[in-house]
Formats: structure tokens, sequence, C-alpha cells
């Protein structure tokens, strides 16, 4: 039997049962639609959080308060493992001694709500310096940032992101006037490009102060934490290097706080995105098993109901060999049509997921669809062996008897 | 061209014997049209599916065209079966999914038979048995008689040495069973086909050249 004829006699059994042969598939359509479905929507999230990130600027260097005692990059939340802080003459220290660092700027964050007359909006003041521009790569479009010497001198200024913007004043021009931050009025001197959402939150909600200023609004003088630049790629582990040992001198020799780059952070949540990525699409491969189980299932029950087929097969010429393979194309059959409806089902469900949902991002990886395709087929063939083998067993005198 | 001698068929259950063949020793030339008769449970079906090489001799020696087949593997038994011998049942045994023309192309599918030529050879068998004009109706679509046609254009399409029915018409009535007869007759004295044929129906048994009657699983006599 050339090979051609055994996949049309596969097809033609299938056929003759569509019903039977369409549930028996689902299992592997749900499974195999699942995996790709899941994989695409870890690795969307994974390169979402990538991008956001490596969107603050290159070179980027991060320093918080606090010392976590594990090795590799792992970053602390602020305030949570501090017991000494960061303060504005830290970053003081940096700017005049870090020879490796380009840039440098303070964060002082917390949450307001902003006024002018009658309007207001919730708020995330960030007080920082006339660096951050620079080093995030990001600029006023209206009006300009703050200079050296209102940061230095902590002048009443204020940036305003690009939604606050629309929130006080709609479209007009809003230069010059005055709005309350807390219990401070503050001048508007500029308005952010518009940004987008980041990870957690929407910088055009976000409303920049010299970061004196803000240690006035929230009466704090500690730091969220503090940014730097090195001055190349090259340098950045110099960069770092340095910073550990002007902050540590500056803290009488005590390490309590945490530099790390951005870099060795977004390998982090590439380590543990991966992870995420490899649980979901083993969670979708177990549902693929269980479709597997279904096809070992009903083929059983075929190769009873065809007991008699089978023996007048044997009888006008075919061997065990021929048997076996018939039953195990037929169970491939139903295993990979149902994992190209499935690889169907999960592409496009992505792409629907994504157009509907908005923050969703999914990435259709050729590695989760070649994965997921051949491991259909290999669940098809591998139970479909035991059932297969059954059938080419058969006596052929007893089967045409069978009732 | 068949020739048994001595030979047994014991079926073993559990510890129970059951002897359905004894001593047979039996010669069938080339070309012969017999009729094997005799009580249900004599053993006629078993000394069928041996010379039909589906199944073996429990003892003695079974040759077909001077080989002994005791010796064959499963793959040389089937080609056999393939090539040299027809059967036709009592229960016709047609796929219900396929029609009339695929259930007459499946021994060719084994055969090695080219895809274009099959199709035209299960054509040809079809016209011999005077089904021309049922080629793509279903088993479920044809009479009890039409269909047993089609089993024995079956078995007919790959022109095997041997055909072997098995009550062929014991489940037809008396009219449909006589055309099913003669055509056999036709094969046999057309195509030179040798014809095992088993009955109940003394008519039909009589019709042959050499009428076999077992009782117990012996040969008790040859007319
Ligand atoms: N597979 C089997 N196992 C046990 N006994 C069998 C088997 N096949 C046939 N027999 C027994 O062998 C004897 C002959 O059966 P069979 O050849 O079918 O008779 P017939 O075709 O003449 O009616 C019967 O007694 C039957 O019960
Ligand atoms: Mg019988």
């Amino acid at each position: 039997m050339n090979k051609l004829t055994y996949i049309v006699t596969a097809f033609e059994a299938l056929s003759s049962n569509k019903m039977r042969s369409a549930l028996t598939m689902l299992g592997v359509i749900i499974g195999v639609a699942s995996v790709i479905l899941l994989v695409s929507m870890a690795e969307g999230a994974k390169q979402y959080i990538l991008e956001k990130f490596a969107g603050l600027g290159t070179n980027l260097i991060i320093i918080q308060p606090g010392k976590v005692q594990t090795k590799g990059g792992n970053f602390p939340v602020a305030g949570i493992a501090s017991t000494h802080k960061l303060t504005l003459s830290d970053v003081r220290a940096i700017e005049r001694q870090a020879t490796y660092v380009d840039g440098v700027f303070p964060m002082i964050l917390g949450a307001l709500i902003v006024k002018y007359h009658d309007a207001h909006a919730d708020t995330t003041v960030v007080g920082v310096n006339e660096q951050f521009t620079r080093i995030i790569s990001m600029m006023p479009s209206i009006g300009g940032f703050m200079t050296r010497e209102e940061s230095d001198a902590g002048r009443n200024v204020c940036v305003l992101g690009y939604n606050i913007w629309k929130a006080l004043f709609a479209d007009q021009n809003p230069l010059g006037r005055i709005v309350k931050l807390g219990n401070f009025y503050f001048r508007v001197i500029g308005v952010m490009e518009k940004k987008g959402q980041a990870v957690g939150f929407d910088w055009d909600d976000l409303v920049y102060v010299p970061a004196k200023s803000a240690e006035k609004i929230f009466n704090t003088d500690s730091l969220f934490g503090i940014r730097a630049k090195a001055i190349s790629k090259n340098v950045i582990n110099e960069a770092v290097a340095q910073i550990t040992q002007i902050l540590k001198r500056q803290h009488n020799n005590n390490e309590d706080f945490t530099v790390v780059t951005q870099e060795s952070m977004l390998s982090t949540v590439d380590t543990i995105m991966n992870m995420m990525t490899v649980v979901l699409g083993g969670i979708a491969a177990i549902s693929l098993l269980v479709g597997g189980i279904g096809i070992m299932n009903i083929m059983l029950v075929s190769i009873k109901e065809r007991t008699r087929e089978i023996g007048l097969r044997k009888a006008v010429g075919a061997n065990k060999r021929d048997i076996l393979i018939q039953f195990l194309i037929e169970s491939a059959t139903l295993s990979t049509t149902g994992g190209i409806i499935g690889m169907l089902i999960g592409i496009g469900g992505g792409f629907i997921m994504q157009s509907m949902i908005s923050g969703f991002h999914i990435s259709i990886t050729p590695w989760a669809i070649l994965l997921s395709f051949f491991f259909s087929a290999f669940v098809g063939i591998f139970f479909g062996v035991y059932p297969a083998y059954k059938a080419a067993q058969l006596d052929p005198i007893e089967s045409l008897r069978y009732e | 061209m068949i020739e048994m001698e001595k030979v047994w068929k014991v079926y073993r259950m559990d510890s129970v014997e059951v002897t359905a063949l004894k001593d047979i020793n039996l010669r069938i030339d080339s070309g012969e049209y017999i009729s094997i008769i005799g009580p249900s449970g004599s053993g006629k079906s078993t000394l069928m599916n041996i010379i039909g090489c589906l199944d073996k001799p429990s003892d003695g020696k079974y040759m077909l065209n001077d080989k002994n087949i005791s010796d064959y593997s499963d793959k040389e038994l089937a080609h056999i079966r393939n090539k040299q011998i027809g059967f036709v049942f009592q229960m016709f045994n047609l796929l219900p999914r396929y029609n009339a023309i695929k259930n007459v192309s499946i021994p060719l599918l084994y055969a090695g038979i080219e895809d274009r030529e099959i199709e035209t050879r299960a054509k040809e068998a079809l016209v011999k048995v005077g089904l021309s004009d049922r080629m793509y109706h279903r088993p479920s679509q044809l009479s009890g008689g039409q269909q047993q046609r089609i089993a024995i254009a079956r078995a007919i399409v790959n022109n095997p040495d041997i055909i072997l029915a098995d009550e062929p018409t014991g489940n037809l009535d008396t009219k449909s069973g006589r055309e099913i007869i003669s055509i056999f007759k036709n094969l046999n004295e057309q195509m030179k086909v040798t014809i095992i044929l088993i009955t109940h129906d003394p008519f039909i048994a009589q019709q042959a050249n050499r009428v076999i009657k077992i009782l117990d699983g012996s040969i008790v006599q040859e007319t």
C-alpha cells in the first residue's frame, strides 16, 4: 500500500464518523491552541516589559536605598530593606567625584492632587534635577524643563505630564500659570511630550518638580532612588564600582544601598519571564496530553467496532504491518489535523484578544508553533501505537466472525 | 495444486480440546469445481480457512502449489491470500462506508497496483459479475444478491487461482442464490478458476464436479 493510499484511507475512515472525529480532535485543538496562546502571551508580556524598561535610556545605572543580600541583579523596592537613606548630598557626591558618570539625578516620589482653579487631577509628583531629560531622553513639547539654577535653589516650578496638562488646561497654553501641589504653589514652565503607559504607571500622569522642592512638599529628605548614566557602555561596570565606592564613603563605609545596571535588571526580568513562559507552556502541554489519551480511547473503540473490517482486510491480503500503519496514520491524522486547527485558533485568538483588549500584547513565537505542532503529531502516534498494535495482532478468522 | 496429508486441527480452550479436523487427506486439482457439504460444526469452515491460508493445521502437511506453507511468515501468507486466493463469505463482509468500486479495490491496495489501474480493474470485475449499473452504490443501497456479487468481484479482482466461498448463498433467497452460483460456474468454466464452495443446499452442491461430505471433522464421502 503506498503512502498516499494510507492517508486517503485514514481520511475516509475518519470522515465516515465526523462528529466523533471532531470531538476527539477537540482535546488536541484545545491543547495546541492554549500552548500557543499562553506562550505567546507570556512572550508578549516579556517583550513589553523589556521594551518599556529599555525605553528608559541607555547605560542607565539604578541606585536604590537598602541592600539585598543576594547575588545577581535583584533590586529592592524602596524602603523595604533600607536602614539608611539616600539623600541629595549623595547625588552631589556622585556628580562631583564619579568620572565614569555622565549625569545623575535624584528621584523623590509622592502621590498628590494637582489643582488649577476648579480643575484638579490625581498625579504622582516626581522630584528630579535638570539632568533628567538628557538621561531618560524625554523632552518637553511645550516650554522647557527646569534649569540648573531652579533645581539647585529648589524653585517652585513644575513641568506637567501630557494627561495632567489636558486635565487642567484642556488645550490652553499653561506656561506661566500657577498650579497648587499640596500646600504649595508652582509655576508651570513646560509640558512633557506624550510618552504613554509603562510598567505599572503612566508617564503622562506625572508632574516634575525640582527634587529640593519635592523635599518641601513631602517634608522628607530621603530619596526614592538615584539614576545615573555611564559615559559609555564599555565603562558601565567601572561606573557602578565608582558609585558604590563614593556612596560607601558617604555612608561611613556601610553598603546600605544597591547599585545595579538596567541591563542586569533586565536580564533578571528576562529570566523570570522565561520561567513563566515554560510554566504556562507546560500546563497547556498537559491538556495536549489529555487530548492524546482521548485519541487512544477513541481508537480502541473504533478498532472494536471495525473488527470485521480488519479481518476482511487481512483475508484479502493485508499483513500485520499494513494494519498497524493504517491505524497509526488514522490517529496521527486526528492529532495533526487537530494540531493545525489548534494552531490557527491559537494564532487567530491571540490577535483577536490583542486587538480587543488594550494593553494586551502577544508575541507569536515560531518555536511555540512548531513545538506544539510536532508535539501533537507525536502525541497522536504515541497514543496510537497501542490501539494499532492491538488491531494488527487480531486473528483474521475470529475477526471475520465478530458480531 | 492443493494437497493435504493427514491434516489435523485441534482447538484448545482452557483444558477442553475440540478436534475440528481429523486426519484429512485431500487433493484438489487446478480448475476443479468442488462443493463441501456437511452438518453445522462438522469442520467445513475450518478446512476452508486452512486451504485459504488464514489458519494453519495443528498437524499434518498442507501443500499449496507444491509449497509447504506451514513455515511461511505472516507477511508471506498475506501475500498468498492476496494473489492466489479469493474469499466469499456468507455475511458478504463489505465495508459500509465504501461504494462498490472502493470495496472491490481493497485487495488491489495491498497488491502494489498503481493507483490509476486500481479503479479500472475494479470496474472490470464489477462488469464481470453484472453490476455495471451499480458501481457507485453503497452496500446499504443494494439487495443481498447484489452485495454478494460485489463480494465476488472483490474476490476475483486480483485474478486468483482459487475462490473459496463459505456458504455464499446462506443469506440469500433462492433466486439470488442461483444467480450467484451461475457466476461461480461461469468463472470456473471460462476463466478456469478453482472453486471450492461450502453449502447446505443439495441442489447447489450437485452442480459441482465433485462433492465432499464432512462429518465430525472427517471426510466421509466423495462423489
Ligand atoms: N476458534 C475456535 N476455537 C474453538 N473451537 C472452534 C474454533 N473454531 C471452530 N471451532 C470448533 O470447531 C468445530 C468446527 O467448526 P467449523 O469449522 O466452523 O464448522 P462448520 O463450518 O462446518 O459449521 C466446531 O465444533 C467449532 O465449535
Ligand atoms: Mg461454517
